[in-house]
């Protein structure tokens, strides 16, 4: 699969200034990102893993190194890039003053879809989200899972070639994540989404991804990058194969070693 | 409830008064109270006719400086530390000092009154503001922004509606002390209004007056919260629910 490449980080580096100095969260990542291709990033907890998306998304900007969002002809640079991917960050952020509709469309709204279309487009995806009967709703009423499944639709919705997902599961329970992991595999089936996720579960980076990239403790540097074997569409019982288990075993002895590495308890969220 | 407590004090008023024989002049009966709302009607609403003109005004004039006031404050660091201590400085001044000092300033018409309510309602209504500005949760903001808003579509679709509901508890405070201001206004000098029926009234020992004059002063006070309540109910639909959804352990 060698389509071309989507998102391209190079070398990209990220210090914050702190009380005593810097504080380097980011010391060397590289990825590429192709069509059609998702790229998973795990690592141990306080790693920097969500500031890589921020920086992405366009929401912080690298200390040194580049980030290049491309096709389309399209080169977005440095500074550029906000409203050029869509981003979905750990949280839900679903706003309470609007239904499950008006969430929904938030990203078209912003893009100056006129109000009917954007209805329409959201409305014609609602079954796929499983939010059926559910459009004139409030946040508070619903689900943790079908809360995140507004968010994502939110995400999709906003129609951006390049996909960020924050670890989408992170806060629903164990069988919600599994159902909406087995959803979303349905749903890249579907539509072949590019993107890049952030997770801490190596069974879930394996299982919905295209390359997995390893990363080290604080300040994180690429330690690994695995290409997942396995063949599309994925489906959850490929998890229970000797070369899946395999896998996951070396990554996880990559992981073990950095986090004995990351700091201690006290360790900011990614 | 309150309504039945508050008819057992008026009953045992009645009797006291009547057992002790109290003089009138002194603390009239609520029947009498009642007559003298029903007797002097028309005077009444005409002098209430004055304290809401002055009630209105200065509450339009608190909630547009109050907002103004708080969108400099939360969005404007210079403002927020040269602005916002003078804000709350301006509240340990008695009000009551000041009003006949505004009489002299600007004239004994209608404007010195819309003034002091100006000046004690516009408080919580910036205080508040200000908290639901800065309330809001940043992570919000960020999600806009990866959307491609502008500053001005996140303000629109994320500030505006998280502060409301902290503005209108600004403006249910503000309602209530608004009446207070008009009285205080009027007290220091006035040809009209209810805050200036009640010192004609009182040296005249038309007791039942004063009472009377105080009975309307807050239904009038009443009015207004409850006119602000209706209207917090209708826009911030989401917000109750949501409290309603909290009360029953709807969402844990």
């Amino acid at each position: 699969m060698a389509s071309e490449p989507v998102l391209q980080l190079t070398a990209v580096a990220k210090a914050y200034a702190s009380g005593q100095g810097e504080l380097r969260v980011l010391q060397d990542v590289s990825l590429v990102v192709r069509r059609g291709e998702m790229v998973s990033l795990i690592g141990p907890s306080g790693c920097g893993k969500s500031t890589v998306l921020n920086i992405v998304a366009g929401l912080e900007e690298p200390t040194s190194g580049s980030v290049a969002l491309l096709g389309d002809g399209a080169n977005f640079r440095d500074g550029r890039r906000l409203g050029r991917v869509a981003y979905m960050p750990q949280k839900d952020l679903l706003l309470p003053w609007r239904t499950v509709l008006g969430n929904a469309v938030l990203g078209l709204e912003v893009q100056g879809v006129g109000p009917r279309l954007a209805r329409e487009r959201a409305e014609a995806l609602l079954d796929t989200f499983g939010l059926s009967g559910f459009a004139r709703e409030y946040p508070h009423n619903l689900s943790g899972g079908m809360r995140q499944r507004v968010a994502f639709l939110r995400t999709i919705l906003a129609d951006k070639p390049l996909v960020l997902l924050d670890e989408p599961f992170g806060a629903l329970d164990a069988l919600t994540r599994a159902e909406m992991q087995a959803w979303l595999l349905d749903l890249w089936a579907g539509v072949g989404r590019t993107g890049v996720m952030v997770t801490h579960d190596v069974e879930e980076a394996l299982l919905l991804s295209h390359w997995v990239y390893v990363l080290s403790a604080r300040p994180a540097r690429v330690q690994q990058v695995v290409q997942v074997p396995l063949p599309w569409p994925r489906s959850r019982r490929m998890a229970a194969t000797a070369e899946f288990t395999a896998l996951k075993a070396s990554i996880l002895d990559v992981l073990w070693d950095q986090q004995r590495l990351a700091a201690p308890p006290e360790a900011p969220h990614t | 409830m309150p309504l039945l407590l508050l008819a057992a004090l008026v009953g045992l008023w009645e009797l006291l008064v009547r057992a002790f024989q109290t003089p009138r002049w002194l603390l009239p009966p609520p029947s009498a109270i009642g007559h003298e709302i029903v007797a002097s009607s028309a005077l009444l609403a005409r002098h209430a006719l004055v304290t809401t003109e002055e009630v209105a005004a200065g509450f339009a004039v608190a909630l547009a400086t109050g907002v103004g006031l708080a969108l400099a404050i939360a969005y404007w660091r210079v403002a927020a530390r040269a602005i916002y201590p003078l804000v709350i400085a301006s509240q340990t001044i008695p009000i009551i000092a000041i009003a006949p000092l505004l009489l002299v300033w600007v004239g004994y018409d209608l404007r010195p009154k819309v003034i002091v309510v100006a000046l004690i309602s516009f408080f919580p209504i910036v205080v508040n503001m200000v908290d639901g500005l800065r309330a809001v949760d940043p992570e919000m903001v960020n999600m806009l922004r990866s959307l491609g808003a502008s500053r001005w579509q996140v303000f629109r679709k994320v500030q505006v509606p998280g502060s409301l509901p902290y503005l209108f508890s600004g403006i249910k405070i503000a309602a209530a002390v608004s009446v207070i201001g008009a009285v205080i206004g009027e007290w220091v000098g006035a040809s009209a209004g209810l805050g200036y029926l009640m010192v004609q009234a009182a040296p005249r020992f038309q007791t039942s007056l004063v009472f009377a004059s105080v009975l309307v002063l807050s239904a009038l006070g009443i009015a207004l919260f409850l006119l602000v309540a209706g209207a917090e109910r209708l826009s911030l639909r989401w917000h109750h629910s949501a409290k309603r959804a909290k009360a029953l352990d709807l969402n844990p």
